[in-house]
């Protein structure tokens, strides 16, 4: 017997703005005993979920994502099975529970992820009493105490499972904190800071032709390639993140990530030279242009525009440091060798 | 489903999760690092989440290890006792080796000792060494007057005061056994035989290989024949009570040490190259015999020998496999099967016995001759002399009245 049910779509929420998506939802059928073996997998019932309720949500997510099919098209029994044992229905069902505002639901969810979560908000913001804050303004969050449209709405509803709840948690927290900070920071007042003048330019300025010839060049090269490669550029040159950071978060290991990071700093340079001289640059022009003053390249063709569209500036610790210095590394690990050889070039015509 | 990532929209938290994650396909990854690769707020949050994911586990690893803490520290106290247990572990192991090991050796030695015993020949028989007498003052003379090594000592000094040259010999030890020359047997004289005690000194001189190897050469000097029966008995006496004072000094226990100490000693009184192989007893601690070379004769442990009654061998005298030795108290005994059982001799002999050797029956001259049977023979105290053939039955010979 078919197990029919009519259910509500989820929301889909491929960005952070929450996209309202209504809709219609057509009639699917789900086999009673693939619900049957998830309702025993989920493991739901033992803090109290109702096996209608149950149903209902797991329908409802599956519905709210097609599971896991581009939207409109058909779907067979074994594509609903794998999409439920693709996602963990578990913290799905639950967050889905807690949305829904079951009771039960909820204190299974603080009693597993109150802790988890307050140290996390700790560890993102530096400081317990901050991290405290904004644990607790994210649990009136998630209970849905923020209306739109005169309706209550709760994060946990645009949660898919596509990876564990405490993750997508954090991951929403983090959310919050860089979004808090990069509208606030820039509100915070300048103390008694003294700011150096600027130095006159020793070096020649380079032709403002020769510039942005090079700026093309350079977002040629960079945009040749791949994306974990670019990835890795703008973490370690423009963040300025460690080796072990980006190691871990691609799984990597630091050797590998430093091979790959050396690897593609030489293949964007190669790219570089071979896109000045189709340029129309001769080759000592060539060596003339990647031999300027890496820091006069970065003020002109704003390197960092090149490696990231978004507008704000970086938030990593370093880059707020100096910014300068972060974007000089990229350019300087480019345009070293080049350097080097002008120098010398210099020194023995000298 | 995979959202696609729109001009100026960062990926919901849940691709991001799942990028952390390592969750996604590959073409959903591609389109995240794409995006990210340009955008720092998201490189931001994702490397601010990953970072407190990992600070998480660390504590909620403490966490979870909090209960068992007092197993660990249980554990961890066995862990410190873990070293002297292993310790003692290893020592009770070398120790149980080396008593296995010790066992092993000494039937090994046994099973030599019998063996020797078998092949015990009339020519082994008479070309038993010099006394020890004069070995040592051989081996005395030769730190004055090399020269006058071998030669004049043959016959020329009795076995009295061989205990007192044996202690020389003892006390200078390593000197003595660069000094003394090497000596060589006459020809027709084989040499190679270690006195009991002799073995028992080298095996107890703290001197070790050297000392051992210039005592195994002085055994190898040919024998003297002008020795009186009063001497040889004396010798035995001295010898034997020499072990036993030798046993004390060196710290063994009573009855643990494996001297079997033989007299050699012949009986008529003649020059060595023509001393009757007949008269020349025979002793079986022989370093040559046992299989030991000639450098670890004297550390090789000698076999122990205890008769029924607890007591160690006095001498000892065997043909084949039958084996008669008198004990400490002079009572006899008699082994058929290689010293594997003994069963007492009751006296037949006046007196107390004090030697027993064994007599080589002659030789074959042909071939329907038969080889006369080895005798054996016991001298008592009063050197009177009993000859048996089976060890069991003895007959008085040379007796005074008969």
């Amino acid at each position: 017997m078919a197990y029919l049910r009519d259910v509500d779509a989820a929301p889909l929420q491929p960005v952070d703005e929450t996209l309202p998506v209504e809709a219609q939802a057509p009639s699917v059928t789900v086999l009673p005993s693939l619900l049957d073996e998830l309702w025993r997998e989920c493991g739901a019932g033992q803090w109290g979920l109702g096996r209608d309720e149950f149903d209902r949500i797991v329908l409802r997510a599956g519905m709210g994502q097609n599971f896991g099919l581009d939207p409109g098209a058909e779907v067979t029994n074994e594509q609903q099975a794998a999409f439920f044992r693709g996602v963990k229905l578990a913290d799905l069902v639950l967050a889905k529970g807690c949305a829904a505002g079951n009771g039960r639901a909820w204190e299974h969810f603080m009693a597993t992820y109150s802790q988890p979560l307050t140290r996390a908000a700790i560890a993102i913001s530096g400081s317990e009493t901050v991290g405290r804050d904004l644990a607790d303004a994210f649990y009136a969050e998630l209970y849905g105490l923020t209306t739109r449209d005169g309706e209550r709405r709760c994060p946990l509803d645009s949660y898919r499972g596509r990876g564990s709840l405490l993750g997508w948690l954090r991951t929403t927290l983090t959310q919050r904190f860089v979004d808090h900070y990069r509208r606030t920071y820039r509100e915070e007042a300048l103390e008694e800071q003294t700011f150096d003048a600027p130095m006159p330019d020793s070096v020649p300025q380079p032709e403002p032709s020769m510039l942005t010839t090079l700026s093309e060049a350079v977002h040629r090269a960079l945009r040749d390639q791949p994306a974990e490669e670019r990835f890795l550029l703008a973490a370690y040159y423009v963040d300025g993140r460690t080796l072990a950071e980006i190691g871990a978060l691609l799984r990597l290991h630091e050797a590998t990530v430093s091979r790959r990071l050396r690897r593609t700093t030489d293949a964007v340079r190669k790219r570089l030279l071979r896109n000045l001289e189709r340029s129309g640059m001769s080759r000592k022009a060539t060596e003339e242009a990647l031999g300027t003053d890496p820091r006069d390249v970065d003020l002109r063709i704003d390197l960092k525009k090149l490696l990231q569209s978004s507008p704000p500036e970086s938030f990593s610790k370093q880059a707020l440091a100096n910014p300068a210095a972060a974007k000089e590394t990229l350019a300087s690990a480019l345009l070293s060798e080049e350097r080097e050889t002008v120098s010398e070039k210099a020194k023995s015509a000298g | 489903m995979n959202p696609t990532i729109q001009p100026g929209m960062h990926p919901d938290a849940d691709s991001l999760t799942a990028f952390a994650e390592q969750l996604l396909p590959n073409r959903e990854r591609e389109q995240i690092l794409a995006h990210m690769a340009t955008c720092s707020r998201c490189r931001e949050v994702v490397f601010l989440a990953q970072q407190a994911g990992e600070a998480e586990p660390a504590t909620a690893s403490l966490k979870a290890s909090a209960p068992p803490k007092l197993r660990a520290s249980w554990l961890g106290g066995w862990r410190r006792a873990w070293v002297p247990a292993g310790a003692l572990a290893a020592l009770i192991g070398i120790a149980v080796v080396v008593h296995f090991r010790r066992v092993e050796t000494e039937k090994q030695m046994a099973a030599n000792v019998t063996d020797t015993l078998q092949r015990a020949t009339p020519a082994q028989t008479a070309s038993s060494p010099a006394p020890a007498a004069t070995q040592a003052n051989a081996v005395e003379k030769a730190k004055s007057s090399p020269k006058q090594t071998s030669a004049p000592m043959r016959g020329t000094k009795g076995a009295s005061g061989v205990v007192e040259e044996q202690r020389v010999v003892r006390q200078q030890g390593s000197a003595l056994g660069k000094a003394a020359p090497p000596i060589v047997s006459p020809p027709g004289v084989a040499g190679g035989a270690i006195h009991g005690t002799f073995a028992a000194l080298a095996k107890t001189s703290p001197i070790g290989g050297p000392m051992a190897r210039q005592i195994q050469q002085q055994n190898v000097v040919p024998q003297q024949s002008a020795t009186s029966q009063q001497d040889l008995l004396r010798q035995a006496q001295n010898l034997n009570q020499t072990a036993a004072d030798k046993r004390v000094i060196a710290g063994a226990p009573l009855g643990g040490v494996a001297e079997t100490v033989s007299v050699q000693a012949p009986t008529e009184a003649a020059p060595a190259p023509q001393a009757p192989a007949a008269q020349l007893s025979y002793i079986p601690m022989s370093g040559k015999d046992l299989g030991l070379s000639s450098a670890a004769a004297g550390m090789k442990k000698i076999p122990k020998i205890l008769l029924p009654n607890g007591a160690q061998a006095l001498s000892m005298a065997s043909a084949e496999t039958r084996i008669v030795a008198i004990d400490t108290s002079g009572a006899l005994f008699l082994s058929e099967d290689n010293g594997r059982h003994w069963q007492p001799i009751p006296a037949q002999w006046m007196g107390r016995a004090v030697l027993v050797r064994n007599l080589p029956g002659g030789t074959k001259t042909t071939a329907l001759q038969a080889v006369p049977p080895t005798r054996f023979e016991l001298v008592n105290d009063k050197l009177q002399t009993w000859m048996s053939i089976d060890g069991k039955t003895w007959t008085a010979e040379n007796l005074p009245g008969k």
